[in-house]
């Protein structure tokens, strides 16, 4: 029989830095889970993505155990890398910060579609592409369909 | 340690997205969100209050900010816990269970937000590894030691002396208490990682932590080993027991078997 389902926490943490302090500690603790367990197994899992957010979402059981779901980055997260940004722009209407390429559009809207709810490709990296410009970032040249 | 829980009024849900990979680059530790708001983690000794303004202003945002104080937030699951058996090693327990196996090593512990309670699949293949090894007599390193209840099984195995390491204040803490509540007087623990560590002189080296971890530090391990002494890692995946090996054979380490359970393992090696 199925394990009875006691409710959800949806967080975003760094990779491979979880620790039993907040959001994660009074989230999960409130539950009854061992965050320990929890933070052990999230960092084991996410080494590969060291510091980069991540969300994550975790289905806690009755008897106290869990599941959980590790997504992909954020698209504004993937755009800053791609950026090669050190720091976001804090002047992100005025001071443009960084350049990304529409080929960087369409692999990051390609990763993200799913969580985007967009049905196209060219949805999904019209989205992304406004989240660069909102972050300070130039997408550069034209796009693939003008 | 406290945090600032920063909470931002927007219901831009892109916007908050881009709020989270800002602020992920000035030091905030963790984020969750709802329809309305979103809300954002950092210790309070990192918080920049001017910054942050700054770049709110930038998207005409405001905050709130609330102190959270350093709490043990797992003190409902520890009030509750099961003991561990440690099939032919020790049973791992709190002391509001009763001890009724003394065919096995008793060890209490009081865990207060700390790793190594007995439940990790991890310390468990550790503590069956430790029964084969010649601990007694041995001067040991616990390499991020948690709760200490390697350090504490080690010194019930025999070993003469324990140093101990861990870089958070709190488990370094909470080690020294289930020292006392375990009696035993063979074990330091230091605050800080491998560099807070003088000697160098160790028959068996155990470091329960995570591959980048383990990887990082693989040469300083080497050098802290005696001749033919014993390395003990776990913290690891499956997938993680080739690239260890490599590292490990790499600065000098023979490696000499793996421990497996569900998807976790340990590995041992040795030093010619």
């Amino acid at each position: 029989m199925a394990k009875e389902i006691s409710g959800f926490v949806k967080l975003q943490c760094k990779g491979g830095q979880a620790n039993p302090a907040p959001p994660i500690g009074p989230a999960l603790g409130s539950k009854g889970v061992n965050i320990m367990e929890f933070c052990k197994q999230f960092n084991a899992r996410t080494q590969d993505k060291m510091g980069k957010v991540l969300p994550v979402l975790i289905t806690v059981y009755s008897d106290k155990s869990f599941d959980f779901v590790i997504k992909t980055p954020p698209a504004a997260v993937q755009l800053m890398e791609h950026a090669k940004l050190q720091k976001g722009s804090k002047e992100p209407n005025r001071n443009k910060v960084g350049k990304v390429t529409w080929s960087q559009v369409e692999e990051i809207a390609k990763d993200k579609m799913a969580d985007l709810n967009c049905f196209t490709v060219e949805s999904a990296m019209r989205m992304v592409a406004g989240t660069a410009r909102s972050m300070g970032l130039i997408v550069e040249g034209n796009a693939p369909w003008n | 340690m406290s945090y600032i829980q920063v909470s931002i009024p927007t219901n831009d849900l892109q916007l908050q997205e881009v709020l989270t990979a800002l602020l992920s680059d000035m030091d905030y530790e963790g984020f969750d969100q709802d329809s309305q708001q979103l809300n954002a983690y950092i210790p309070t000794s990192l918080f920049d209050e001017p910054s942050l303004t700054e770049l709110l202003t930038n998207f005409s945002l405001s905050f709130t900010k609330s102190i959270i104080e350093k709490q043990n937030w797992n003190a409902l699951w520890e009030a509750s816990f099961e003991p561990v058996v440690i099939d032919g090693v020790c049973v791992i327990r709190a002391p509001f269970h009763e001890f009724n196996n003394p065919s096995l090593l008793d060890i209490l512990i009081t865990p207060k937000m700390s790793f190594g309670t007995g439940h990790h699949a991890t310390t468990q293949l550790m503590a069956t590894a430790m029964k084969s090894l010649p601990v007694e007599n041995a001067y040991v390193f616990d390499f991020g030691s948690g709760t200490g209840v390697l350090s504490i099984l080690a010194s019930k195995l025999g070993a003469k002396q324990i140093i101990a390491v861990d870089n958070e204040e709190w488990a370094v803490e909470n080690a020294q208490e289930n020292n006392l509540l375990n009696q035993v007087d063979n074990v330091e623990t230091i605050l800080g990682s491998l560099e807070q560590v003088s000697a160098s002189n160790f028959d068996i080296i155990l470091a329960n932590i995570n591959r980048h971890i383990l990887l990082h530090y693989m040469p300083s391990l080497f050098v802290k080993c005696v001749v033919n002494g014993q390395l003990l890692l776990s913290g690891l995946l499956l997938e993680d027991e080739l690239i260890i090996k490599e590292s490990a054979e790499r600065v000098g380490f023979v490696y000499q078997e793996t421990y497996t359970q569900n998807n976790w393992i340990a590995m041992r090696f040795s030093k010619a």
